[in-house]
């Protein structure tokens, strides 16, 4: 490996500033997980990285008026392990306990997990579920995505080189549910199928709100409006379940891999969105791996 | 390249580092911490982990100049033959290995879950463990080692 | 003072056991292969020049260095038709075409990639029935008359196939047992390519001091290393010395010559010390486990009696030979089962394929064809409309009943192994309730019976005393984990009725530890117990001469024991050893034991004695099974297997788990995948799964049984229960479904599409 130089900066206009001097060359390094596993095996050879972690504040998480805001540099051990995580978005905290293994969640950072984009990874579908927006810090200042449009496709995302997620805020409060893992191989494969199912009920019992997002699929998370708005109003029981799985399954467009072939996962969107919305909907709040 | 200070196993370490060097080449090769192994290469197997300021990483996904100013722990560290850990203790006690390739990093994973849920039940073990894989296939004697070490320290 | 086995232990969990990988050499560079793209191409041109020009590059090595006599080129297990690096042909992708030396790893690799290669891409064939078609391409032209064959009637290659070895069993007359049967059951059963995935790569560094050369290696088969290399320098063996220190884990990619031919000669090149070490990318496509196909077709009476049995098996045995005739041997003997069949006739091919080298792997030969048979037997019973168990029952080997070999089986346990499995998981109790609505919950039993290897085989123990009464075992015996180094000094203690705490057992070099047929074949515990008795017992004899001469009688009036020798005219509380010795003014005494065991079949009928004592297992499986997913969940497992003799407990129930973890992911999860063209498309760890703590079951418990009488002979227990662990699991799969999977993994895809092929109505 040839060498390449580190900087630290002490402020985001500064990282975002040395970025911007390499022209879409140099690397932000956060938890390093992906990157340092790429720079190891020869897949880049940027000339610099710009540390993130010299910048200070970037990991805190607090709750700021009706929203909860993670900072880009949070662990997912510390996200899962956050007393204000689990106590307001409980899906989020179990979710990522079940990323990878201890190692990784100590190292990755939430802001890392969703800058990778990669599609066999269970926080981007849950974030995504809940609505989550980045704040994102670059030359020309800040602006907001939703999580939804920051990950575009396989390992692509809507940012630009010199531009850096500084956080990720999620409304509040947020609808509960659950997020279901489905690996079909050893227990510590990536997922086959990650769904999260939210809902709200209505004082009547019927549901007033419901939102299913399926991971690990294709090349970002899928959310389907039509589908979800079945939900409002309706009494839930599994017909209704049943129905929106079928229409995610209809609309999901898998990619065959070692975890499972495009047709086997169009299958389990349909049987792990209706799993998840059944739980959802009985009040459970968690994550799990099946 | 970088000058760094690692603080390993208690000890201060000045290095010239490139700034892309993971720290597993830099305990192994440099440090001379054979304990430090290195298995998948890509954060899966755990045979490389150690412990910065207390938690579990895998040191070839690890730079080493990023893991400056943390305490860095090796089984070196851990105990010697002289003074073993209570976790070394335990395994030796349940003999909790076979060929041992992996056994420094499943060591300091369960000494850094003794640290973390020192009531750590059954199903909490098995799934803070798991990352750290035994190709020899051990789990059911290093279940049981780590259940000794968390009674010891239930008990103490 | 500490026992071998707590030294051994403590510097394993201090991270202090030496590994090959730790080696380190002034002056030592570092290599990197170049590897073939290819599954079949002709070398047309190599050309290292722009590698050379890198700076730190120290040599570069292609076929050009092969060819002018100096050194022979190729190696192998069995038929030597594996070169250093490629000569004419790369055989697999990945095969190695060339190899670079330089000052640093990193160096190398960058250098390799600069490496021309000129290919002209040849026709390749993957699979070992098309390998074996008329006209299908040949992986080597040319076997018989071209490469070195050891004189060896069980190996049987043919110029102008691909077939590697046919073995034959035949006993009986199939074909009347057929017409005597009132039903015949015809299927196939397939399980794929593995990889071992030691977490330890791959090692090798060799040195040359003048003419004489050391190889430290990760390799269970020193002396057979040792003699290769002096091969292909063409020198005498005793100017090789092979230096082996712990292994991180083996299970069969660690036998015989792997990268240490590549290191030596790139020393030889180099001038200099060499280190060779695999990524693990290499190491997928370095070494596999034999893809197997298997055809089975029985006939049974009504009342449940197997009468005869016809098995076809083909072995894909990947580019070069390396074991593959023993495996084809091997498999075709144990075949048909721990079953009591008249009519028996089997056929097993090991078959040259574009793929890479299938070498041994835990469970040689026989997990493939235990995964057929136990299936096969299971849904015989079902079909019959009777108890799997019952059925077993009724058809199981007993003490005295002849096996497929016409040999005559004494010390089989094949009965108590099945009924301890069965009520492990309370085989005729109620199933356990399904944790959820949509799964449904099953129970499988299999055993099985498998050879020791290596046969015919001997092994060598030496014994060393010195003055200051200490004891050395010289073996050349590997410590894979499995603690082979602990169990010398415990029988070398028993065997001497000494203290274990005063016996040394030094790692292995070939310079001074006698020769050993190799750490392979769950043989070592067996070999080495008596091969120590032997030189215990010399030692015996040696030390009352000593004392009989010193003490002016006859050896026969001396008596050894407790580390003292007591003989007439001695101290009445006898005299310990050392000063025995030094009072004879003796320096060190030294003693030798060898065991060795002759076997032999006939390779066109199988008859025999095809194993000294045979290996028996028995496994049990609870499962439940997601109907909408096809997922199996492993909810209860139980591994019983017969020890003989237990001589250290905890880690003879390590082979059982160990067993056990290897059984259930293959059962579950493991596969190596290929593309189109023959690459493997998961060659690392993400992709390729190695069972986890949390795959493996909470309810596991496992039996060894040991014979009641004084002495028994110890059993090998290194890959025994291996084999019984898939076919229980898929039992249990077809017991809680109705479906039956001819195929491991029983992946939740194939589950999922078989229950929904069996449709609505089926029950489970």
């Amino acid at each position: 490996m040839p060498d390449l130089l580190l900087h630290q900066p002490r402020s985001l206009d500064e990282a975002c500033a040395t970025l911007a001097r390499y022209d879409g060359a140099a690397r932000a390094i956060a938890g390093g997980t992906a990157l340092v596993l790429m720079l190891r095996q020869g897949l880049l050879a940027p000339p610099a990285l710009v540390r993130l972690d010299t910048i200070p504040g970037l990991d805190t998480i607090a709750e700021v008026d009706g929203t909860l805001r993670l900072g880009a540099l949070a662990t997912l051990s510390a996200v899962a392990a956050s007393p204000l995580v689990r106590a307001r978005v409980p899906v989020l905290a179990a979710a990522c306990a079940l990323v990878g293994n201890v190692r990784v969640r100590n190292a990755a950072t939430l802001g890392g997990n969703l800058c990778e984009a990669d599609y066999a990874s269970d926080p981007p579908g849950v974030l995504v579920a809940l609505d989550a927006r980045v704040r994102i810090h670059g030359p020309h200042g800040a602006r907001e995505l939703p999580v939804a449009a920051l990950v575009r496709d396989f390992y692509e995302t809507a940012l630009a080189p010199d531009e850096l997620v500084t956080e990720v805020c999620i409304p509040l409060p947020a609808p509960t549910g659950v997020y279901l893992k489905y690996v079909t191989r050893s227990a510590e494969d990536r997922p086959c199928v990650g769904v999260t199912a939210l809902v709200r009920h209505a004082a009547d019992g019927r549901l007033a709100e419901a939102r299913v997002a399926v991971g690990a699929v294709a090349g970002r998370p899928l959310r389907l409006p039509a589908a979800e708005a079945l939900a409002h109003g309706a009494v839930p029981d599994e017909a209704l379940f049943h129905a929106i799985g079928q229409a995610y399954a209809a609309a999901a467009e898998p990619v065959s891999d070692a975890r499972g072939s495009a047709a086997y996962r169009q299958q389990m969107v349909a049987v792990f969105v209706r799993r998840a919305l059944r739980a959802a909907a009985a009040g459970q709040q968690g994550a799990w791996r099946v | 390249m970088e000058t760094i200070t690692l603080r390993v196993n208690g000890r201060p370490y000045q290095l010239t580092v490139r700034g892309n060097e993971p720290l597993l080449d830099v305990l192994r090769d440099r440090l001379g911490l054979l304990s430090v192994r290195e298995g998948c290469g890509i954060g899966i197997c755990g045979a490389c982990t150690v412990l910065l300021d207390g938690r579990p990483y895998s040191a070839c996904l690890t730079l080493a100049a990023l893991a400056a100013g943390r305490e860095i722990l090796t089984a070196e560290g851990l105990g010697t033959a002289e003074q073993l850990d209570p976790v070394q203790q335990a395994f030796l006690a349940c003999t909790g290995f076979q060929c041992s390739y992996c056994t420094p990093g499943i060591l300091l994973t369960a000494k850094a879950l003794l640290a973390e849920h020192p009531d750590a039940t059954d199903a909490e073990l098995r799934e803070y463990l798991s990352g750290n894989l035994c190709r020899c296939g051990s789990y059911v004697k290093i279940v049981d080692s780590v259940r000794a070490a968390i009674a010891r320290l239930r008990a103490e | 003072m500490r026992a071998v086995r707590e030294r051994d232990a403590i510097a394993k969990v201090t991270g202090q056991i030496p590994y090959a990988l730790n080696v380190t050499l002034p002056g030592m560079a570092h290599a990197r292969c170049v590897r073939s793209p290819y599954a079949h191409a002709r070398i047309v041109a190599v050309d290292p020049s722009r590698a050379l020009a890198l700076p730190g590059v120290v040599c570069a090595l292609t076929r050009d260095d092969l060819l002018d006599g100096q050194l022979f080129p190729y190696y192998g297990a069995a038929i030597k038709d594996q070169p250093i690096v490629a000569i004419d042909k790369a055989r697999h992708v990945g095969d190695v075409v060339a190899a670079v030396v330089a000052e640093e790893p990193e160096i190398a690799a960058e250098a390799a990639a600069l490496v021309d290669v000129e290919y002209e891409e040849l026709p390749a064939v993957f699979d070992p029935v098309e390998a074996l078609r008329p006209g299908a391409p040949l992986v080597h032209e040319q076997i018989v008359g071209r490469y070195e064959i050891p004189p060896n009637p069980i190996l049987r290659p043919q110029n102008g196939t691909n077939l590697l070895n046919h073995m034959k069993v035949r006993r009986g007359d199939v074909e009347r047992g057929f017409a005597e049967a009132d039903f015949v059951f015809e299927e196939v059963y397939s399980s794929p390519a593995l990889h071992h995935c030691a977490l330890e790569p791959h090692v090798a560094v060799a040195r040359w001091e003048a003419d004489q050369l050391t190889v430290w290696s990760a390799t269970q088969n020193p002396y057979f290393v040792r003699d290769q290399l002096a091969a292909i320098f063409r020198v005498p063996p005793e100017r090789v010395r092979v230096i082996v220190y712990t292994l991180g884990g083996g299970y069969g990619s660690k036998t015989y010559a792997r990268m240490e031919p590549l290191a030596a000669v790139l020393a030889w090149k180099a001038r200099r010390p060499v280190k060779v070490v695999l990524t693990r990318a290499e190491e997928f496509v370095t070494t596999t486990k034999h893809e197997a196909r298997v055809r089975i077709k029985s006939g049974v009476k009504r009342d449940g009696t197997l009468v005869a049995r016809e098995v076809e098996i083909h072995y894909n045995a990947g580019a070069y030979a390396d074991r593959s005739g023993t495996i084809a041997r091997s498999g075709g003997i144990g075949a048909i089962g721990p079953y009591r069949i008249p009519h028996v006739k089997v056929d097993a091919y090991a078959v040259y394929t574009n793929r890479p080298n299938a070498v041994p792997f835990r469970g040689l030969a026989i997990s493939q064809v235990a995964w057929a048979y136990e299936c096969h037997t299971d849904e015989l019973a079902r079909r019959l409309g009777l108890d799997p168990l019952e059925f077993r029952r009724r058809n199981l080997l007993h003490p005295g009943d002849r096996f497929a070999t016409g040999e005559v089986l004494e010390d089989i346990h094949f009965a108590e192994l099945l009924e301890d499995a069965a009520r492990a998981i309370d085989y005729h109790g109620p199933l356990p309730a399904p944790s959820a609505p949509e799964r449904v919950v099953g129970r499988g039993l299999a055993v099985i019976i498998k050879h020791m290897g290596s046969n015919p085989a001997t092994t060598r123990i030496d014994l060393r005393l010195d003055a200051a009464g200490a004891l050395t075992v010289l073996s050349s015996t590997v410590d894979i984990g499995q603690g082979a180094r602990a169990v010398l000094a415990r029988e070398a203690a028993r065997a001497l009725d000494i203290p274990e705490e005063v016996v040394q057992v030094p790692f292995v070099e070939t310079g001074t530890t006698p020769p050993d047929q190799g750490t392979t074949s769950s043989r070592s515990t067996f070999f080495n117990g008596l091969a120590l008795r032997a030189a215990a017992a010399d030692l015996r004899r040696q030390l009352a001469e000593l004392a009989a001469r010193l003490y002016e009688t006859t050896p026969e009036q001396v008596a050894v024991r407790g580390g003292r020798v007591f003989a007439p005219g001695a101290p009445a509380e006898g005299v310990p050893w050392g000063a025995l010795l030094s009072g004879a003014g003796v320096a060190s005494l030294t003693a030798s034991g060898t065991f060795g065991t002759q076997i032999w079949v006939d390779p066109e009928t199988g008859q025999g004695k095809a194993s000294h004592h045979w290996h028996q297992a028995a496994a049990a499986a609870i499962v439940e099974v997601d109907r909408e997913t096809g997922k199996l969940y492993l909810r209860r497992l139980h591994l019983a297997t017969h020890a003989g003799r237990v001589i250290d407990r905890p880690n003879a129930e390590l082979q059982n788990e160990g067993c056990a973890t290897f059984g259930l992911a293959q059962a579950l999860f493991e596969e190596l995948l290929f593309d189109d063209n023959g690459q493997v498309t998961n060659p690392n760890l993400a992709d390729y799964m190695i069972p986890a703590l949390a795959d493996f079951p909470a309810a596991f418990s496992t039996t060894l049984a040991e014979n009641p009488e004084p002495d028994p002979e110890v059993h090998g227990l290194g890959e025994t229960g291996l084999p019984a662990v898939p076919p229980a699991i898929g039992n249990a799969l077809r017991d809680a479904t109705g479906v039956r999977l001819p195929r491991i993994p029983l992946l939740p895809e194939r589950v999922l599409a078989a229950l929904q092929a069996q449709g609505p109505a089926a029950a489970s």
